[in-house]
């Protein structure tokens, strides 16, 4: 069992109302598992992903993530783990726009201390970015950038991949090229791979589907 | 003497000469100023006063003093003239440079001060009647002349004299009729002492007056290059014989290769004197004190045989340094042997360590 | 840290124009703030040096109300056991290139800076009778002058100063037998006093103090140096703020990828601190060439005005090259302490919000007017409580900085106003889209207020001061020619021919005495209608000249009026054998000195001793040149012997001019500052405005147009500020001539209004505001359309 969540609760506070996002959510994943997180929009899938990615913490509630407990942890043992454990996708890419596809691409692994040329060249060809090494993003396709973010997260060959809404800003050809090609590199990489999604058809992608739903796994 | 004044030279030449023109430049070459004729007769008043066409001149009193509890004190009054080319001019335009040093020492101190002064401003001079020598408020005034009696003022950092000196005989003239010559090559001064001054008076050491009374001896000398250009520095003598005779020697310190040149006179308690030629006596340094960063000989041996002298001199302290612009040891010294007495020793010429 | 530093570098390898900006506003303020330091230091260091060259610790002066005494007074100090030295002071030469010669006697007090030689042997340094000290400069001169004298050059020494001994002095000056003055050790003073009689005793901290009296000019310039880096300050916050901004998202990415918040503060501060070390030391250099380009001109103004000699060559100190490395980063620290306690604080989902940010700006305005209450109370309290020149600093400071935060509020204000103006659409866009702007503007404006003020402020001083200067000349200088014989003899004769000629001649004496402690110059000036016409008086009793004349009283300067605290009517003692009431007060611009003004009967009785060698004479002007010729001819005079009305306006009015061209050129630097901040803010601006234009584009406006928008903005935005400035302008002028001058000068002047200057200043400021506006417009033009496109793609 790589990933565990134990009772996780949020809410947010807002001008006029407490709103619970989160109510009681438990699940586990193990290694190498492909998990699809569905739901509602504004059902907490997004908040959930932060959380179980150490990005966020729960009010209450436990994460644990390889055996090391994600949500007792400082900021700073929180980054740690963002680092050298788990690799996050993002529906905007947020990509470093003063760095190239390389240097952005590479990121990630060098702040783990994982830099390996060899790897890095091997998912730039893996990801259809060969001869784009030293373009900045803003010279590059949504679907491209995405890829570079893909790229960044599993440069340092993360236990765990997270991805919110990846396909979110592509179209239906380029999201199913971009699907196949992270699930084959998750495979890769040995990585489980736990990924937001509102589309069924991308679900359907993936080994296992959990459906969150007035703030719990249905 | 001499040897001491030399010392108002210094005023006038820089020292970086010493090595090879002698003490503060006193073996510099002359140009145009008088020089000392053999065949010169010295009269009174007239010679009290300044003689600016010589190139230093000074007027120089030492005095040693003993309270009523019997602590020995010494004072030195010195006005040194130095006139940087000869003659005179008004004012600041005179070449004439002035400068006094005052010292008084006890036991455990030596204080010491100077002073300096300009051509003929005001400041400081000499008139030879009615006698009065002064720099600043420094005072050697005889108005009935110092024949029959003077009073001595000065005072620095720590320390103050007023002092009576009443004559107990005249003028002394040293070496031959007052030409008195410093080496061997004839270098020569003109050279005359009034060694028989008794005194009264006070002195203020660190705020405490004390009043006192002893013995003065008054040396006039002045010259134009007085130094041979080796010669480095002298130690001369002034003494007081329990008789009432009184003996002044000296030696200029020449090269290592070369001896020094000794002198010196012995005059009676009548004021009779007598010269004493450069061999008939010796001085042998048998002490030395750390002063002041040199080695200084403060205990020596002095021999005059012809007159039956043996005797060993002692200093009052042995740190009776001048730390005055040409600086130099001079203090009040006793001795003991085949005589005991006191007197005043001044040593020159002695470099650093 | 090495990985994180190179994400941050990129940025600034990206953004070239950001990172220029940020540096030469930094250390353009760094090199404004150093130049002035450095102008100080050295102007200070000349004053020590001054004061050490004559006395070591304070001395006392002896001086005579005849201004010279004999010799026998120096001898009787001596013989008294008074340690006095004998000074011997003079001029040689004519005009502004004149030496002044400091003569004593070096075996007393030994020469300025002679290492090796005065310890050895003064003598040697008098003996040869001509060697002089003089400070590499002045020896140059003196050496192309034809001095046979053997020049020691003595850098620290003054300017057109030569320092000897008092023979050679006394030759050169032939002054034989007598002095200028005596230096007394303080604690001789009683003594001297008692002695000396007939002379007056200057104790030290009544003698007229360069460093004390300069110090007001210096306390000036420092406040102009703190200006321009306070304008600087601005922008380096503007741009650093801007900076996080942009880079806002790549911080939240860096925490996302698992960068600690410590770890992302502790880089952000390590960057800062590079950028501000490297432009604190370009600023250094830039000061340095700022600081050597003026000197010349503060040291004019500093021997104008004070008569204080500054050299003109600057000296690199480390000391305030220290201060503006400190300030650099101290300032940079400042300016970026609450955008890195935000990213330090916040977590890292919160990182990028745009809405936040504007919220923050709200706040920031919020914060501003409570910091401008506040700054106003601080300038109510100075004015009303506060005494001195500090203070007066002080009120300036607080009204302008309040004026400052108080700005942008003001501006929302105006451009709310003109948004509810209905003029359709694409108006109602533009006064939203200001609106919007303004919190990124914000600083560059209130720089620009800043330095607008400081401008009209020291114009209008400066032109005031400048119209009085010249009308006072006028009236001072009412006789057309002015003869001085300087030989004692020859005055009645010359007097006597010039009558003959039918023409009117207005003898005028002067000379020193000590009035309240002060060493005072006394005139005796003729009964005459060009005195009763002309003369400048402030204020006085009914028909002053009356009183002056029947010798019941004295006119005197306002300085003197200020610093003794007399008014018209009080009583008054000049001199021993003198009492009388003060008959008026009358200005008497740049003279530092006291000086007060007698009848000419009253004056010979005081001082029967003053020869008349100085006439007025009234003369039709273009009959000047043949009087001055026929004098010359009976009377072997020379040039040196006349002084021309005409020439020495224009030479006073030169002198002035030449006065505050440090003022003005600090004035355009500050100006340049404040420009460089709006085009810097708005280039800036430009680089995330796409998003906010590219909808309007899409609407139906051309690039052009679009264009046309931004630089209209940019105008309306420096008018509305320039208005603003305006009456802070002449807030900051009034209180430099009603406050400040009359502390640090002892001289009020009336303020005039010079509205062309103000038009200048608007103009230059509209071409300032376009020439900021028109590089990021030009940018904007040439955006393709595509990128507009990109917006509505790619945006979040």
């Amino acid at each position: 069992m790589l990933l565990r969540a134990i009772d996780l609760h949020k809410s947010y506070r807002t001008d006029d109302a407490v709103l619970n996002v989160l109510q009681g959510v438990d699940l586990t994943v193990d290694a190498g598992e492909t998990v699809a997180l569905t739901g509602e929009s504004g059902s907490g899938k997004s908040t959930l992903l932060h959380i179980l990615g150490a990005l966020d913490t729960p009010d209450s509630g436990a994460v644990t993530l390889d055996g090391l407990d994600v949500t007792g942890t400082n900021d700073r043992g929180r980054a740690d783990i963002r680092c050298r454990l788990t690799g996050m996708v993002f529906q905007q890419y947020n990509l470093v726009p003063s760095l190239n596809v390389m240097d952005n691409l590479r990121l990630q692994a060098r702040l783990a201390g994982r830099d390996d040329p060899g790897w890095n060249n091997a998912l730039i060809a893996r990801l259809g970015l060969t001869g784009q090494e030293r373009k900045y993003p803003e010279q590059l396709s949504g679907g491209q950038q995405q890829r570079v973010a893909i790229g960044r997260a599993l440069a340092p060959r993360p236990r765990l991949l997270l991805a919110d809404e990846p396909t979110g800003n592509l179209d239906a050809e380029t999201s199913d090229a971009v699907m196949s090609l992270m699930l084959a590199l998750v495979d890769e990489v040995g990585a489980a791979f736990l990924m937001v999604t509102h589309s069924s058809r991308m679900a359907a992608m993936l080994g296992r589907r959990l459906q969150l739903s007035a703030g719990r796994i249905a | 003497m001499i040897v001491r004044a030399f010392l108002a030279l210094m005023v006038m030449l820089a020292t970086p000469m010493v090595q090879a023109q002698g003490f503060a430049g006193l073996g510099e070459e002359v140009q145009g100023f008088a020089m000392p004729d053999p065949g010169y007769r010295m009269q009174f008043p007239r010679d009290h006063g300044a003689h600016p066409d010589f190139r230093i001149e000074w007027w120089y009193v030492t005095a040693n003093l003993t309270d009523a509890d019997g602590n020995a004190y010494g004072i030195q009054w010195t006005l040194f003239r130095s006139a940087i080319e000869p003659g005179g001019g008004e004012g600041w335009q005179s070449p004439q440079v002035w400068m006094g040093n005052a010292a008084l020492t006890t036991r455990e101190r030596h204080y010491a001060a100077q002073k300096f002064g300009r051509g003929d401003t005001g400041s400081a001079g000499v008139i030879a009647s009615p006698f009065d020598a002064w720099i600043d408020d420094w005072q050697f005034t005889a108005p009935e002349g110092p024949e029959v009696g003077a009073t001595l003022m000065a005072g620095g950092e720590g320390f103050s004299y007023a002092l009576n000196l009443t004559a107990r005989g005249g003028v002394v003239l040293q070496g031959d009729q007052g030409y008195s010559v410093k080496s061997a090559n004839g270098q020569a001064s003109h050279y005359y002492s009034m060694p028989f001054f008794e005194v009264t008076g006070q002195i203020v050491v660190d705020g405490r007056t004390v009043k006192v009374r002893g013995k003065a001896w008054m040396d006039r000398e002045w010259s134009s290059q007085p130094l041979d250009s080796d010669q480095t520095g002298w130690d001369w003598f002034s003494l007081y014989f329990a008789d009432g005779a009184r003996m002044m020697a000296f030696q200029l310190r020449g090269d290592d290769d070369k001896g020094a040149f000794l002198s010196g006179t012995w005059i009676g308690p009548d004021g009779a004197s007598n010269p004493i030629g450069p061999d008939a006596i010796t001085l042998s340094p048998m002490e030395s004190s750390d002063v002041a960063g040199r080695s200084i000989p403060t205990t020596w041996r002095l021999q005059y045989p012809e007159g039956g002298v043996d005797i060993i001199t002692r200093p009052l302290n042995r740190q009776s340094w001048m730390d005055t612009l040409f600086p130099y040891w001079e203090g009040p010294i006793t001795f003991d042997g085949s005589h005991a007495g006191q007197g005043y020793l001044e040593m020159t010429g002695y470099p650093a360590r | 840290m090495g990985v994180i530093l190179g994400v941050l570098a990129s940025h600034w390898w990206r953004q070239p124009a950001q990172f220029i900006t940020l540096i030469s506003g930094l250390a353009v303020a760094t090199a404004l703030w150093t130049g002035v330091q450095a102008i100080n230091q050295e102007a200070r260091t000349s004053y020590d040096q001054a004061a050490r060259i004559l006395s070591g610790p304070a001395m006392a002066n002896l001086t005579s109300p005849a201004g010279t005494m004999p010799l026998s007074v120096y001898a009787r100090l001596r013989r008294a056991g008074v340690a006095a030295i004998p000074v011997i002071e003079g001029r040689l030469g004519s005009g502004q290139h004149d030496i002044r010669i400091l003569a004593y006697d070096f075996l007393s007090l030994p020469p300025p800076d002679a290492p090796g030689q005065v310890d050895d042997d003064p003598a040697t340094l008098f003996r040869d009778g001509d060697i002089v000290f003089a400070s590499p400069e002045t020896a140059r001169k003196i050496r192309a002058e034809g001095w046979v004298a053997r020049v020691i050059e003595t850098p620290r020494l003054l300017q057109d100063q030569v320092v000897m001994d008092i023979a050679l002095g006394e030759e050169m000056l032939d002054m034989y037998g007598r002095l200028s003055r005596i230096m007394i050790p303080p604690d001789a003073a009683d003594q001297a006093r008692r002695i000396a009689t007939q002379l007056t005793l200057v104790m030290p901290e009544q003698a007229t103090d360069i460093a004390a009296l300069t110090r007001s000019f210096h306390l000036n310039l420092t406040a102009f140096g703190f200006l321009a880096f306070a304008v600087g300050l601005f922008i380096v916050h503007g741009t650093i703020g801007l900076a996080f901004e942009q880079r806002r998202g790549v911080f939240r990415t860096l925490r996302a990828l698992g960068t600690s918040s410590r770890r992302l503060a502790v880089c952000l501060t390590a960057e800062l601190l590079t950028l501000a070390l490297g432009a604190g030391i370009i600023g250094i250099l830039l000061g340095y060439l700022i600081a050597a380009a003026l000197l010349p001109g503060v040291a004019a103004t500093l021997g104008n005005l004070y008569g204080a000699s500054v050299g003109d060559t600057l000296e690199f100190r480390w000391q305030w090259a220290a201060s503006g490395l400190g300030i650099a980063v101290a300032g940079t620290l400042a300016a970026s302490a609450g955008a890195l306690r935000r990213v330090s604080t916040l977590p890292p989902l919160r990182l990028h919000n745009p809405q936040a940010w504007m919220a923050r700006a709200r706040a920031d305005f919020r914060f501003q007017s409570v910091g401008a209450l506040l700054l106003g109370g601080v300038a109510i309290l100075s004015y009303f409580f506060g005494s001195g020149l500090i203070w007066g600093f002080v009120l300036l400071a607080a009204v302008l900085l309040a004026a400052a935060l108080v700005l942008p509020r003001l501006l929302l204000l105006l451009v709310d106003a003109m948004g509810r103006t209905d003029r359709g659409p694409v108006w109602g866009w533009f006064w939203a889209d200001t609106r919007q702007q303004m919190s990124g503007l914000s600083l560059a404006l209130m720089a620009l207020l800043l330095a607008l003020a400081a401008n009209l402020g020291v114009g209008t001083m400066v032109s005031s001061f400048r119209a009085t200067f010249i009308g006072w000349l006028d009236q001072r200088l009412a006789s057309e020619l002015y003869v001085d014989t300087h030989v004692p003899g020859q005055g009645a004769e010359v007097r006597a021919f010039i009558e003959a000629e039918g023409l009117t001649v207005l003898p005028i004496i002067d000379a020193m005495s000590t009035v309240n402690t002060v060493p005072t110059q006394i005139y005796g000036v003729a009964d005459h209608a060009t005195y009763r016409d002309n003369w400048p008086i402030l204020s006085a009793l009914p028909r002053p000249w009356d009183v002056v004349h029947s010798g019941q009283g004295a006119l005197i300067n306002e300085q003197m009026a200020n610093r003794i605290g007399l008014a018209p009517g009080d009583r008054l003692d000049i001199a021993p054998g003198w009492q009388g009431v003060v008959a008026g007060v009358y200005s008497d611009y740049g003279n530092p000195a006291g000086q007060a003004i007698l009848g000419i009967a009253a004056h010979k009785v005081l001082f029967p001793d003053v020869p008349e060698t100085r006439f007025g004479v009234r003369i039709p002007p273009d009959q000047v040149d043949g009087l001055r010729d026929r004098l010359m001819i009976a009377f072997d005079l020379d040039a040196d012997n006349f002084t021309n009305q005409a020439e020495i306006k224009a030479f006073s009015i030169g002198v002035f001019d030449r006065t505050f061209a440090v003022s003005a050129a600090l004035n355009v630097l500050t100006l340049g500052i404040a420009a460089l901040a709006i085009l810097t803010s708005l280039l800036t601006l430009a680089t995330f405005r796409l998003p906010q234009i590219a909808p309007v584009w899409a609407l139906g406006l051309t690039r052009r147009e679009l264009a046309r928008f931004e630089i209209l903005r940019s105008l309306i935005l420096t008018v509305f500020t320039f208005v603003a400035a305006v009456p802070v302008g002449l807030g900051m002028a009034w209180i430099l001539l009603n406050v400040v001058n009359v502390q640090a000068f002892g001289w009020r002047l009336p303020m005039q209004l010079f509205p062309m200057d103000w038009l200048r200043l608007l103009l230059f400021a509209m071409v300032a505001a376009i020439a900021a506006a028109i590089l990021p417009m030009r940018r904007l033009r040439r955006t393709a359309p595509a990128d507009f496109l990109k917006v509505f793609a790619n945006d979040r």
